[in-house]
């Protein structure tokens, strides 16, 4: 903040009156400043020293003014831009940033004022053995017509006493050439697609000054959300760097880690204070010809645009076992083991390093599985420094029957190439030896009778079954189970046609007699077609017979052609069928009786009409 | 008469089934068989792996009881504890009175500090013959009991006093094997965790919330289905697997 630009008022006379507990937080400050100066006094940490010791810190550590007028300060910076160009409206408090307990809801903005709001910070500026917090609020300011727009002044409250905010003046002046904008840092994420979870390094900018002096900054913070910043392992150096908007220049750069773990776009923008000739915040690397102005310390909010990060969530596909969150790329040393050869029940240690590829490491310890031959225990901390971290594991071997420590699953996600890549630690040959025997066990003999182990392979596949499932649970049992009801069902209903037949016997003598009547049928057809006219007679007398005993009932040979005849209707009694059964048992009668096989010539011709008596008879069966 | 000449002909075709099927395997080794001699041959030779596939792909072809005990050995050799307990186990379900099955898992469990799973009395009935041996004494008591009670009945001759004491013990075995038959269904529900450190979830989700960590071999109960996930009643802790997080003695 320039406090003596030529548009710039200031104010003094306000002391603020500390709310009820004050007292509280002033011990809070006083301890906040005590902590801030500690880290010049040495490495040694606190509980390492003695009372008198800290004393004399305690006593040594600048005094935090409170009670000092609050001097606001509102002015433009630049005061004087182009049309279009960009200045930052800049109100200074000396007072803690949570003092201010109102803020006008509308700002008295002149109408052709494009106004937003800005950064807001607290920095504690040293000197004189004091420090004294001085809180900056931005608003960012734009107009496109010259004129000299007037921010007047406006009243807040610190902590509940009403302060005047002084008159600002903005002057747009057309004309050539250009005026320049407002001093801004420059955020540069090193790639905006990044993976939930994975640290990418975003690089703050604080480009030198038009007369190449280079300033420092400090209390940098990353704003947004979505975000996790790192804050060990920051990096500060001034070094040439390319600007966004061209050219070359020497920058201050602030090199942080950032951790998204909500995707979708996520926004980051960076603010800070410009401390001129104060380095604070660990060591600052300076590459090629820097100026640093001197003079006591000078603070201005400074902040960039806001860049967009695009984070993606990790893949499913393709994850290996071990994944523990880790990404990047890494390498890992080979294992080591604290000995070769150890007892069972006896610790040993397993140590193995990895390292990152892509910057400071950062990896959780893959978890060591316990398996019945190996109990383990991770060593914690782990030993990390920069790009490195070593992991040392204690296993105890629970049987001499293993020859190797077990395969630890680890992998990690390689953003690069996106996809999963394995690094489990192998396996690492070991010799076990036996374990120190329990008091009072026996003799060899006796240990291996008591000391269980597994049986000895089997030599044959033993018991089989078509499947796991039980026999009950498979569709098919109760398929199968249908064959003895059926069986059943057969057995009933044979025994109840049976017993049908035995009161209807008739039935069965019909029966018997189609059989008999069509096995003599067609060996009368036989003997027909061979020219056997004695043959033919008798079988078709046999026929006839057959077909008509049943009807009486009689035995078929005790039939004459009179019992045959009154089976017959009347019309065919004296027609073709009654004529046939005479000529037929007359000619056998001659043929068993008078011997003239001359009579039974004719008979063959006799066939057709057999055939259609049959016929008739079959049917009355 | 008729009822004789059917017996006869049944009779006859079972002893003709009989005869082939004991005379049907005298030839070459079936595939089963190739697979177990092979996963025998790489154990003995140390290459544990190779071994496992070979009797997995065994009990694959024809799953018999001394095919998973060895399994078992293979898989405990590599360090897997899971499947080295669950293909014992599944030795067992085929062959109860496999003392090396029962030897080697009692050997895991102590050294392992794993529990085995909790049985019912009728399941510890039904652990004492094999499942089909069950089915088929369940089978042949109730069609004895009904052909000794029902055919006197159907031919109309007088019960003997042997058929009527024969029907008395078939009924009784019948009533018996009940309860067996109600433990083969429930244990066929046992399932055994088949990796260590696995995420007991509290729903169906692979983005579920974790219950708790279970250790491989460690048994449950699967009580129901969703999707691709089990949910598994274990001794202290109820909650949600995926498939093949675990598997069942029965393999259903």
């Amino acid at each position: 903040m320039n406090a003596n630009a030529p548009n710039s008022n200031r104010e003094t006379g306000l002391r603020p009156r500390w709310p009820a507990g004050g007292v509280w937080r002033r011990f809070a400050l006083l301890t906040a400043g005590f902590l801030l100066a500690a880290p010049p006094l040495g490495a040694q940490s606190f509980d390492q020293m003695k009372p008198e010791q800290l004393m004399q810190l305690m006593q040594s550590a600048p005094r935090l003014v409170m009670d000092a007028p609050v001097a606001p300060v509102a002015a433009f910076d630049p005061p004087v831009i182009s049309p279009g160009g960009k200045s930052v409206y800049r109100v200074s408090l000396h007072t803690l940033d949570e003092a201010i307990t109102k803020w006008p809801d509308q700002m008295p903005v002149p109408p052709q004022l494009e106004f937003t709001r800005g950064a807001q910070g607290m920095v504690f500026n040293y000197g004189g053995g004091t420090m004294k917090p001085l809180t900056v609020i931005n608003f960012h300011a734009t107009a496109d017509r010259p004129g000299v727009y007037v921010i007047p002044a406006f009243q807040i409250e610190i902590y509940g006493q009403p302060l005047t905010i002084p008159e600002a003046r903005l002057e747009v002046r057309a004309g050539s050439p250009a005026l320049p904008n407002a001093r801004e840092l420059f955020l540069d994420p090193v790639k905006t697609n990044v993976y939930v979870g994975e640290s990418v390094r975003v690089r703050v900018l604080n480009p030198a000054a038009e007369n190449g002096a280079v300033s420092m900054l400090s209390e940098v913070r990353l704003n947004g959300d979505g975000f996790i910043a790192g804050k060990g392992d920051v990096r500060q150096q001034i070094s040439p760097v390319r600007l966004p908007g061209g050219g070359e220049r020497n920058a201050f750069i602030y090199d942080a880690g950032v951790t998204p773990f909500a995707r979708g776009p996520l926004k980051i923008s960076a603010q800070g204070f410009t401390s001129g000739n104060s380095f604070g915040g660990g060591q600052v690397v300076i590459r090629g010809n820097v100026t640093i102005p001197g003079g006591p310390p000078e603070y201005t909010l400074l902040e960039s645009d806001p860049v967009t990060l695009n984070v993606k969530p990790l893949p499913f596909d393709g994850r290996l076992p071990g994944f523990n969150g880790a990404i990047g790329r890494f390498t890992r040393d080979q294992p080591q083991l604290s000995a070769g050869a150890v007892a069972a029940g006896d610790p040993v240690k397993l140590t193995v390093t990895f390292h990152s590829e892509t910057g400071v490491i950062h990896l959780a310890m893959p978890p060591a599985p316990t398996t019945p031959a190996w109990e383990s225990f991770a060593t914690t901390p782990p030993a990390s420094g920069g790009n490195s971290i070593t992991f040392t594991y204690t296993l105890i071997p629970q049987t001499d029957q293993t020859a190797a420590t077990p395969e630890i699953p680890f992998c990690y996600f390689d953003s690069d190439v996106e996809r999963y890549v394995n690094l489990a630690i192998p396996s690492v040959p070991i010799k076990v030896l036996p374990g120190a025997e329990p008091a009072g066990t026996g003799g060899p003999a006796e240990e291996s009778e008591k000391k269980p182990a597994l049986s000895p392979l089997a030599l044959a596949m033993g018991g089989t079954a078509a499947s796991l499932v039980p026999l009950q649970e498979r569709g098919w049992f109760f398929g199968v189970e249908l064959g003895p009801v059926l069986g059943l069902l057969a057995v009933w209903l044979v025994c109840r046609r049976r017993q049908f037949l035995e009161q209807h016997p008739d039935l069965v003598r019909r029966r018997r007699a189609r059989r008999a009547l069509r096995r003599e049928w067609r060996a009368l057809r036989q003997t027909a077609q061979s020219g056997d006219a004695r043959g033919f007679a008798n079988g078709a007398v046999q026929a006839i017979r057959l077909a008509c005993a049943p009807h009486f009932p009689a035995e078929p040979r005790a039939l004459v052609s009179r019992d045959v005849l009154q089976l017959l209707p009347e019309t065919e009694r004296t027609g073709e069928g009654g004529e046939v059964v005479r000529r037929l048992f007359q000619a056998v009668d001659a043929l068993d009786y008078a011997g003239t096989p001359a009579e039974v010539a004719g008979l063959l011709e006799w066939q057709p009409q057999l055939e259609r008596l049959l016929t008739r008879l079959e049917a009355q069966l | 008469m008729m009822t004789h000449s059917l017996s006869r002909v049944l009779l006859i075709l079972g002893l003709l089934l009989t005869l082939a099927a004991q005379t049907a395997p005298a030839g070459n080794l079936t595939p089963a068989e190739q697979q177990f001699q092979a996963g025998l041959v790489a154990y003995q030779a140390g290459d544990f792996s190779l071994a496992a596939e070979s009797f997995r792909a065994a009990v694959g072809e024809r799953p018999a009881a001394g095919a998973y005990q060895d399994l078992g050995d293979a898989e405990w050799q590599q360090g897997r504890v899971g499947p080295a307990i669950v293909a014992w186990e599944q030795a067992l379900w085929l062959s109860p009175q496999n003392a090396a099955a029962e030897n080697n898992l009692k050997y895991a469990r102590t050294l392992g500090q794993i529990d085995a799973p909790e049985l019912t009395w009728y399941e510890v009935i039904s652990t004492w013959l094999p499942s089909g041996w069950w089915a088929l004494l369940t089978a042949f008591s109730l069609w004895l009991v009904a052909d000794l009670l029902a055919r006197p009945g159907i031919t109309r001759r007088h019960r003997t006093g042997w058929q009527q004491a024969l029907a008395a013990l078939g009924l009784t075995l019948f009533l018996l094997s009940l309860p067996a038959h109600l433990g083969w269904h429930t244990r066929s529900q046992i399932g055994f965790v088949l990796e260590s450190d696995t995420p007991l979830r509290l729903t169906p989700t692979e983005t579920a919330q974790e219950i708790t960590r279970l250790g491989a071999g460690e048994p449950g109960r699967c009580e129901r289905t969703f999707g691709n996930y089990s949910y598994l009643r274990f001794r202290n802790y109820a909650g949600w697997l995926a498939r093949d997080e675990f598997e069942l003695l029965s393999r259903k």
